[in-house]
């Protein structure tokens, strides 16, 4: 029975590493219109679409299931770690996309042959994750790419002050949609938890989840899905402590403690004592 | 690997901190309620002391209205009080059992005239018909002088010489009246309560004689409780 508890915790607790994996997606509602709305802006004569939201809204997962959903159809890159230095960004897109491995140094104008003497069947999709940690220099080329019509650019920015100028700035006119990514409500925040549990098939655990439990960490989390991440997996890590040291009869049993979501809390440094 | 105990106490810390702000309200809630409280009680016990003074001055001028004295001064015995107060409340039954009580005893032509005796004018007449004239004359003017001086030597006096004019309604005003000025003599007790005895109050006699005992160890009030008990004093 015990081990077979701790199983259920230590899985539990899994299921909130914080990775970025297609399969872990999971379907919101409102999540869901977005990422159609996404698919649906890829098949348009685009230029490039922006993905924005604070940290932790789910970009990099929409666009790794993204990448998932039609790189069986389409001609799509993900580049989920940027490649901050300019002659590296163009000849691994050169190599990637074009098929021309470049040696030594590869500048814009050389690459921008490369792009011109190309004669690809379709238009290739470029996703770009973090593009707000690339030089305004090295985006204002990427813009500049997108303009020639010969590669669509999907990218995500993480929203602030600083970034949304960026945004106004260099793509307000070029941008053919901008989606904006957010925090997750308290309902949509139990439909996450609960179905990213059940989708490990652990329905157990799936069903502690009180509604009082779901305010009290979003409270913490504010609905962020990584900060949800962070708070859940250590709340399980916890809940498996404290069964390895036979002390979770101290808990009611069969619905999540609060004490424990609020030590987790404590532990992730959501709050301070 | 997390310390649980040391979270244990962070999280121990967290909910005393959390819980302060409720707390700290609650008491000031319950000191504010708990001083209310206390300021209530105190305004209402002096209010009720507010109240009750004037009952005490009323009390002891009802009495007053009856005799030829209009001064008014406080009675500094408490069992007085008492027996006053509960005289006050049935001092028309006693007027009325006067006239049973004198009517075997005096002339029945003289009755009427003795049952006047709260009236103020009557006295000069009683007086007239029953003693001597120099004897009233000497009255008139010691209640004149008392008027003036408000000795109670000269209360006590008229008390005493109504009491031998078997006039107890006036020795029991006179004595009540020396009593309010001067509580501490001896005689205008033993003067009111013998009138009271003849007034048909014997139990209000006993109980202010008990009373009086009580507080003042007096010999000659207890000569007098053991008489009125026994029956020698009639």
């Amino acid at each position: 029975m015990d081990s077979m508890q701790t199983t259920i915790y230590s899985s539990s607790k899994n299921v909130f590493l914080d990775t970025v994996n297609a399969n872990d997606y999971i379907q919101l509602d409102r999540v869901s219109t977005i990422y159609q709305s996404l698919k649906d802006s890829i098949n348009k004569p685009l230029k490039m679409i922006l993905l924005y939201g604070k940290p932790g809204t789910g970009k990099s997962m929409f666009l790794s299931k993204l990448h998932k959903d039609i790189s069986s159809s389409q001609v799509v890159y993900l580049y989920s770690t940027p490649i901050l230095d300019e002659s590296e960004f163009y000849k691994t897109l050169a190599q990637d996309i074009f098929d021309t491995k470049y040696h030594g140094e590869l500048n814009f104008t050389q690459f921008m042959k490369i792009v011109q003497a190309s004669n690809l069947a379709s238009i290739p999709i470029v996703l770009l994750d973090e593009a707000q940690l690339y030089s305004d220099i090295l985006m204002e080329k990427i813009r500049l790419l997108s303009d020639t019509r010969t590669v669509k650019f999907v990218i995500t920015l993480h929203k602030t002050e600083k970034e949304d100028l960026i945004a106004k700035e260099h793509f307000q006119t070029r941008i053919w949609e901008t989606i904006e990514l957010e925090n997750a409500s308290i309902a949509e925040l139990k439909i996450y938890i609960q179905k990213k549990l059940m989708k490990a098939n652990c329905f157990d655990t799936a069903s502690m989840f009180t509604d009082k439990n779901i305010k009290l960490i979003h409270k913490f989390s504010a609905g962020n899905y990584r900060d949800t991440n962070k708070l859940l997996y250590t709340l399980f890590e916890l809940y498996a402590i404290y069964e390895k040291n036979h002390r979770l009869s101290s808990f009611k049993m069969g619905i999540i403690s609060n004490k424990l979501i609020e030590m987790a809390a404590l532990h992730t440094g959501f709050i301070h004592d | 690997m997390i310390d649980i105990v040391e979270l244990e106490k962070n999280w121990l810390r967290y909910k005393i901190k959390s819980y302060l702000p409720h707390f700290i309200i609650f008491m000031s809630l319950s000191i504010i309620t708990f001083l209310g409280l206390i300021f209530f009680d105190i305004f209402s016990s002096n209010t009720a002391v507010q109240k009750t003074a004037p009952l005490k001055k009323e009390t002891v001028s009802i009495p007053i209205l009856h005799t030829e004295t209009t001064q008014e001064t406080q009675l500094k015995l408490q069992p007085s009080l008492n027996f006053v107060k509960k005289m006050q409340d049935e001092r028309y039954t006693y007027h009325k059992e006067v006239k049973k009580i004198y009517h075997p005893q005096v002339a029945p032509k003289k009755a009427p005239q003795i049952a006047k005796v709260a009236q103020h004018k009557s006295i000069k007449k009683t007086n007239i018909q029953i003693t001597s004239k120099n004897t009233a004359q000497n009255l008139q003017s010691i209640i004149h002088r008392f008027k003036e001086s408000n000795d109670p030597r000269l209360s006590l006096f008229l008390a005493k010489k109504y009491y031998e004019q078997k006039n107890y309604q006036q020795s029991y005003n006179y004595a009540l009246i020396t009593n309010k000025i001067n509580s501490k003599i001896d005689e205008s007790w033993i003067v009111f309560c013998k009138s009271l005895v003849h007034l048909g109050k014997k139990k209000f006699a006993i109980k202010v004689l008990q009373d009086y005992i009580q507080a003042t160890q007096s010999s000659t009030a207890n000569i007098l409780l053991s008489n009125i008990k026994s029956g020698k004093f009639r």
